[in-house]
């Protein structure tokens, strides 16, 4: 498996081998799922859209409806401008949703069109609305497009009236489901009324009811997203994903907001519970404080496993950083981090991680590819690779233990209903490691030292 | 069960079971409509599809990185030996590339394949952008073949030039480009045999490169200036022979001559392979290509008419240079021109090395070697 990689590294300038990343508008589809009774709308070829919706239901186990646009060779000579107007026309006849948002594709920014435009011109029916963003693909990565699909519902749709809601703005960033609903969880466990974009629990891990919804219960819905202008304050989580989002609705209704790291681990989830304790000025019920302390007590159980165990990470930045951070308060050396989104921004954070846990001989690379990892680590080995599917073939190659936690996980279940952050993300983490590593233990025990205890 | 609501457009992609039946003619190949929640793909998704399973490949997908990361592992394949076909390789085109032009990094991602990795066989694939931004896939294809040796072979498949169909017939048509060129393969398989001497051999006759081949004459000539191309850059000589000589426009084998001269080869081999000609045709095809040519000629004649001997007797005496003989005349079906009988009879009018009681001592020596297996 995977005898194509070279073990010395030689120059590469032109080829991306085995991508740790993928394009723009994928992640704006998921944004856009997010909203309750949206059609998210792929403004190219075919293809695009199919790519999309397969990429996401591989991964989520469930299905994904999008519309395109269906370009010809005609439209990417003339534009598409009248491949949009005829889809919004039918998107509203057929699937009747509440809002159409459409993002671009290489396609269709290369040819130029100009979607304000075209949309304004449009005819919307009354009470609907199409809201439009620009994801070129060879820009960023699909971290890049979940993020300007947030911000663009923002700068369509929220407005500031003169009344406050009370309510805080919440942008858990590019994660499942399952993380959006602990998100959640901890903010109800605290008591803050808030509004989460996007909100894909209820849409994408919705239960089976026997009947087949084009539109699931879940999401954010548009008069909550129109609403988000007046809340107090708002919460970005993770800076590639969420800060254009709360920056956007900073500019345009002048909210406030924090940015924090991903809320994976004791001291990340303690920062999240923190800021919102200052939103309500009331106490941290002790359901939180017990939960942190049983997250403590279980690394305290595992660490004659985990401590000083090398690990190598990799997948979508604001993710890493996370998960990075995770194993530094184990006291594991995440010796390789790996992003395949362009932006030194991870870089100098993942240095700045190294640093403030006094870690050296660690190497932290943004817009890199799972070769170049596979490199690493055939020159120097780890203990446990930990990212998404496609790290299964350095997995079985260099025979590493391997935790799927990230994007896209297509080759196994239940992972998106669960999550990554807050303190039971951090136990399930926990377990899924230590799991991992106790696993290759016992099977790699010789039969007397294959232990009844561990 | 219920009736379906259907569009009035998808009305004949759709058959129902009903009554126990359902049949009918079925609607496909079309594009979705705009709007619609399609699972329809692209062009370059069929493309991708069928020539994933060449395994031994570099697939490389010039594009932005979306569509190599969807298509990664699209397709399985039961053969085994070969994974580089599992990796997933793109140009990962960045804006720069989109306004600038992406030929560049496709040039340098050849290139560090075909450096470290030395490969057989190169596929491109255009996406949809490279069809908007005007990318010379096939120039940068043929500039690396040459300059490496080796094949890379463009897939013209950008995603919004037509549907899914339209790509499996893409894929197809890069791979005929592969089986049909097989001869440099073989071309640069004798070089590495290192020989003083290459001959390559192609069809003439109309009848055998239309029916046999499937092509026509511009390919013929393309091809084989081509292969003798190949080997002359590497220093080696080049002779062509003709195959069906008897049976071709004796205006093909004359301009065909004369391209071959122009491409420093010096002797063309003129073979009856179905052993129609008889002594005053060949006299006249000899004559007419010593005359015509400047060429030596080699000639190579079968016996089906019984007259492999005179044939070849008078195409030597109307200036072929070299006749190809065997022993005992072995040769397809009635043989070849039997070499005892040849000097026999050429020994009176030209000055010959060996005499014919030197060929039958051989014949002698053969005979009893293998007699054994003969009885």
């Amino acid at each position: 498996m995977l005898d194509y990689t070279k073990k010395e590294a030689y120059e590469r300038s032109g080829l991306r081998v085995n991508p740790a990343k993928t394009c723009q508008p994928v992640g704006a589809m998921y944004a856009a799922l997010g909203v309750h009774a949206c059609m998210p709308h792929s403004h190219g070829s075919q293809g695009c859209c199919a790519f999309h919706r397969m990429f996401l239901t591989r991964h989520f186990k469930d299905p994904v409806m999008a519309a395109s646009s269906s370009f010809t060779e005609g439209s990417s000579v003339f534009g598409g401008g009248s491949n949009l107007k005829t889809a919004v026309k039918n998107i509203f006849n057929i699937y009747d949703p509440e809002i159409i948002a459409v993002h671009t594709t290489c396609l269709s920014e290369t040819i130029g069109d100009d979607l304000s435009a075209l949309i304004q011109d449009m005819d919307i029916p009354e009470g609907k609305y199409v809201v439009h963003t620009n994801t070129p693909s060879y820009k960023g990565s699909h971290i890049t497009g979940f993020s300007n699909m947030v911000a663009s519902l923002i700068q369509y749709l929220s407005v500031k009236s003169r009344k406050s809601n009370g309510k805080l703005a919440l942008f858990p960033g590019f994660v499942n489901p399952g993380d959006m609903r602990e998100l959640k969880r901890i903010a109800e466990l605290m008591g803050v009324a808030y509004t989460i974009l996007p909100d894909t629990s209820g849409v994408l891990d919705g239960p089976m009811t026997g009947k087949f919804s084009l539109y699931p219960k879940g999401g954010t819905k548009v008069e909550e997203i129109i609403q988000l202008g007046d809340c107090v304050s708002s919460i970005a989580f993770g800076k590639f994903a969420s800060e254009a989002g709360a920056e956007a609705l900073y500019k345009k209704c002048g909210v406030d907001y924090q940015l924090l790291g991903m809320p994976i681990g004791v001291g990340r989830t303690y920062e999240y519970i923190l800021a919102l304790q200052e939103f309500t000025q009331e106490e941290v019920p002790y359901q939180l404080e017990e939960e942190r302390g049983q997250l403590v007590d279980i690394l305290i159980d595992i660490h004659p496993y985990t401590y000083n165990r090398k690990a190598a990470v990799f997948g979508d930045p604001d993710t890493v950083l996370g998960i990075a951070e995770f194993l530094l308060e184990m006291g594991m050396i995440p010796k390789y981090l790996l992003t395949g989104t362009p932006g030194e921004d991870f870089e100098e954070e993942a240095e700045e991680l190294f640093a403030k846990f006094g870690v050296e001989g660690c190497r932290a690379k943004a817009f890199g590819d799972l070769y170049e990892l596979h490199q690493w680590i055939k020159e120097d080995g780890v203990d446990l690779l930990i990212g998404g599917t496609h790290g299964k073939y350095i997995a079985r190659a260099e025979d590493i233990p391997f935790v799927r936690a990230g994007f896209p996980i297509i080759d196994r279940y239940v992972h998106s209903y669960m999550p990554l952050v807050g303190y039971k993300g951090g136990m399930r983490l926990a377990e899924m490691i230590c799991n991992a590593l106790l696993d290759r233990m016992d099977r790699d025990a010789a039969e007397e030292d294959f232990e009844m205890v561990l | 069960m219920s009736e379906l609501a259907l569009l009035d457009e998808r009305k004949d992609f759709i058959r129902q079971k009903k009554d126990g039946g359902c049949s009918g003619a079925f609607r496909c190949e079309a594009n979705s409509l705009s709007g619609a929640v399609s699972q329809r793909a692209c062009v370059y998704c069929g493309a991708r599809v069928v020539l994933n399973p060449i395994t031994d490949a570099y697939h490389i997908v010039h594009g932005p990185i979306g569509c190599a990361s969807y298509t990664w592992d699209i397709r399985g394949s039961l053969s085994s030996g070969r994974e580089i076909y599992r990796n997933s390789f793109s140009t990962d085109l960045k804006e720069e590339d989109v306004i600038f032009g992406g030929e560049k990094k496709l040039e340098a991602a050849i290139k560090e394949i075909a450096d470290n990795y030395h490969p057989r066989l190169i596929f491109v694939y255009a996406t949809c952008i490279v069809g908007v931004i005007g990318d010379d896939i096939e120039a940068v294809c043929k500039k690396m073949s040459k300059e490496y040796g080796i094949r890379v072979i463009p897939v013209r498949s950008p995603g919004f030039s037509g549907n899914k169909a339209v790509g499996y017939k893409m894929a197809c048509n890069a791979l005929m480009e592969l089986w049909s060129r097989m001869n440099a393969d073989d071309v640069k398989r004798s070089i590495a045999c290192r020989p003083d001497i290459i001959h390559i051999g192609t069809p003439v006759s109309y009848i055998q490169i239309y029916s046999k081949l499937r092509k026509n004459k511009s390919w013929v000539i393309k091809n084989l200036l081509e292969c003798v191309d190949i080997a002359k850059n590497k220093g080696i000589d080049v002779t062509v022979g003709f195959e069906d000589a008897s049976r071709a426009d004796i205006g093909f084998i004359l301009s065909l001559a004369k391209e071959l001269k122009k491409a420093e080869v010096d002797i063309i081999r003129i073979a009856d392979t179905v052993g129609v000609l008889t002594p005053s045709r060949t006299k006249e095809l000899i004559k007419t290509l010593v005359s015509y040519t400047d060429m030596g000629i080699e000639l190579h004649i079968h016996n089906d008419l019984g007259m492999a001997v005179a044939n070849s007797l008078i195409g030597a005496i109307a200036g072929a240079k070299f006749i190809d003989c065997t022993l005992f005349g072995i040769g397809e079906r009635t043989g070849n021109c039997n070499l005892y009988d040849f000097v026999h009879a050429a020994d009176v009018i030209f000055d010959l090395v060996m005499n014919k009681k030197q060929i039958k001592q051989i014949e002698k020596e053969l005979y009893d070697m293998f007699k054994h297996i003969i009885q």
